[in-house]
């Protein structure tokens, strides 16, 4: 089947009263992979059902390429879904469960037996015709789940959290075969989870869902480095304060000046922000770029001394190549820091346990949104 | 340690143990020993299998065997189709409302004896149907109503078997359904399969080792029970407990090591098939199905 290009238009859904998402726009081209990331809860696999067909949306359009599939049933749409748990019918053997779609679209048997063996080579569990779901490992009932969606030659590959229930070295050999596959197959597809590095590793670009509205659209970097709201920003592990625009606001290399709990924070705003003194505003701080400095090096009290906070080390973890250092700021927030091993030889030097120390955070690592 | 607790457990088991193990076991080992022959009553000493053997000649016996098997199968057959039906037509009010739930329940709690007198005051000749046809004019006297108990084919007593083991099928079916069907039909749904399909290719194979092993148990218990072929049936041919019942009442007491050896067969028989229902049970259970029941 050729890759068509998946679109949602404005897709509402709501269990009851309770609205569940709300103006979803998205596009994922054809053969490309787009992970729609967030918390539990958030929306996504009601997202992927409404793909799926499996549920109406209250409002809003589903597009296969140029057709409109909002109204198709579930059975008509051609989409392969792999979910959470791989739901092998444990009745039928492996070979029987692949062959489960061929089967209702009435293919020769001639021709499923071939498509069948071409899908157990794909997923490399070549000979396991005849086990029963029972006899197979949590990753190979998973490959097998991913193989009976493909086998039919879907239009649109929709995985929902497929590997959360394998341990992590399955699920990175689950992830290189889902790319591998994809890569050859060029299948649009819609991969559904809550893990960001997984969502990293296969997309090349994430869609962030958060209380069922789509907040950011991009490359992981896109999101990591310049997330679009706060929300964003708490995902991918940026600690979010409260603030106050200062009121002796001067704007200088676009750095803004805010009190905070933590103290005098400069940062640079995420969007153009009019400059209203004592205007609450939220402000993150992104760990990756926080640097560790000793206390007694710089002066606390100095003005000049920019967003240098004082901080006590609250745990070390020493992975070797690199180190994740815990850190109580004075607003009693943590912050974990991991830096290289690079980083302590430019530093050369390291933090104890209990130690006290500053945090040094560049203006680029502190983002300013509106509130 | 373990060999301890055995010994306590064992100790503290046996005031039961004892009772059970010499009213039912006791009696059980005495009904076997009469029926091979050892009636001091009637001076028998001997042991002998011709008890047995005068079953495979006994003509009442062979039209018993086979009017149990038949009753038995047609009743159980029926009862795991409307169950079955039941069970997939009732499944989504059933998960919803509490209500409906008990209301399945409700049969399953009445003792089979007043299943029968019910039966026999609703469908005898005598009955209210008969009664409110003769009222209605639909028939001329009440005995002009068709009988349908101690009747030739046993209407009334599968009657009485289908309104008592369909709940109990229903019942079992329906756990099986709430618990698994939903995701397993949205993976159909996703595969292309229509309702028609899932109903073929996912619902009934799943809740076919429930409905199997559940009317296994209720063949069992029919080929082995009293109350309603005896308030419901014919007194020739009987089904074979009845007849076990009579022959063992019988005045005539040299009959009674036949009517023992007529229920030592009864019991052989609902053992084997107790015996495969554990049997499918254990094959279920090595194939991690989650539909099993047991």
């Amino acid at each position: 089947m050729t890759a068509l290009t998946l679109r949602l238009q404005n897709i509402a859904a709501a269990y009851g009263a309770q609205l569940v998402l709300e103006d979803v726009t998205l596009d994922v081209r054809a053969g490309e992979l787009v992970a729609l990331l967030g918390r539990s809860g958030c929306g996504k696999t009601t997202l992927l059902k409404i793909v799926a067909g499996l549920l109406p949306p209250t409002r809003g359009e589903v597009f296969f390429g140029q057709e409109n599939f909002t109204h198709v049933p579930a059975a008509r749409r051609g989409v392969g879904v792999v979910f959470q748990k791989p739901l092998l019918f444990p009745y039928l053997n492996v070979f029987d469960n692949i062959a489960f779609g061929l089967k209702m679209r009435g293919i020769a048997k001639s021709e499923t037996r071939m498509r069948v063996a071409e899908a157990l080579h794909a997923v490399q569990l070549e000979g396991y015709e005849s086990r029963r779901a029972a006899e197979l490992s949590g990753g190979q009932e998973q490959r097998i789940a991913l193989a009976r969606a493909l086998v039919t030659r879907p239009r649109v590959l929709l995985l929902d959290e497929p590997f959360s229930a394998l341990d992590a070295s399955l699920r990175i050999e689950m992830r290189s075969l889902v790319s591998r596959l994809q890569r050859e197959l060029h299948i649009t597809t819609l991969f559904v989870t809550h893990d960001q590095h997984e969502a990293a590793t296969l997309a090349a670009r994430i869609a962030f869902l958060d209380d069922g509205r789509l907040l950011q659209t991009g490359a992981p970097r896109d999101l990591y480095l310049t997330p679009a709201t706060p929300a964003v920003a708490h995902f991918f592990g940026w600690l979010v304060i409260e603030g106050k625009l200062c009121a002796t606001q001067s704007v200088t290399d676009n750095g803004i000046r805010c009190d905070t709990a933590l103290g005098r924070l400069t940062g640079t705003p995420r969007s153009p922000l009019a400059n209203h003194k004592d205007e609450s505003v939220w402000l993150a701080i992104h760990p990756a770029q926080v640097r560790i400095v000793t206390a007694p090096e710089r002066s606390l009290t100095d003005d000049a001394t920019e967003n240098l906070l004082p901080a006590t080390i609250e745990a070390v973890v020493d992975f070797g190549a690199r180190v994740t250092y815990t850190v109580r700021l004075r607003s009693n927030d943590l912050l974990t820091i991991d830096l290289s091993r690079d980083a302590h030889h430019e530093a050369r030097t390291t933090f104890d346990m209990d130690e006290n120390i500053c945090v040094s955070l560049p203006r680029e690592a502190v983002l300013i949104f509106h509130k | 340690m373990i060999h301890y607790s055995r010994i306590r457990v064992a100790l503290l088991l046996a005031p039961a143990l004892i009772v059970i193990g010499g009213l039912f076991i006791g009696g059980l080992l005495l009904a076997l020993v009469q029926s091979l022959g050892y009636f001091a009553a009637i001076g028998e000493n001997a042991f002998t299998l011709k008890h047995y053997a005068a079953l495979i000649f006994d003509k009442e016996f062979h039209r018993s065997l086979f009017l149990t098997f038949a009753l038995s199968s047609i009743a159980t057959a029926i009862s795991a189709a409307l169950g079955l039906i039941f069970a997939v037509s009732l499944r989504d009010v059933a998960s919803r409302s509490r209500f409906a739930s008990v209301l399945l329940q409700i049969p399953l709690a009445m003792p089979h004896l007043v299943i029968g007198v019910v039966l026999i005051n609703l469908i005898a000749s005598s009955g209210l149907v008969a009664r409110l046809a003769f009222a209605l004019g639909i028939i001329n006297t009440p005995a002009d109503f068709p009988a349908l108990t101690a009747d030739t084919y046993g209407f009334g007593i599968i009657a009485a078997y289908v309104i008592k083991e369909t709940p109990f099928i229903t019942l079992m079916t329906l756990a099986v359904l709430v618990r698994t069907r939903d995701e397993y039909e949205l993976v159909a749904r996703t595969l292309g399969a229509n309702r028609w399909q899932r109903l073929r290719y996912v619902t009934l194979p799943l809740v076919a080792p429930a409905a199997v092993s559940s009317a296994l148990l209720v063949f069992a218990f029919i080929f082995g029970a009293f109350e309603i072929p005896f308030l419901l049936g014919r007194t020739y041919p009987a089904m074979l407990s009845v007849v076990a019942q009579r022959r063992f009442l019988s005045t005539d007491l040299s009959e009674r090591p036949d009517a023992i050896a007529v229920a030592v067969c009864l019991a052989l028989i609902s053992s084997l098939l107790v015996y495969l229902y554990m049997r499918l049970a254990r094959v279920l259970i090595r194939h991690d199905n989650p539909t099993v029941f047991l």
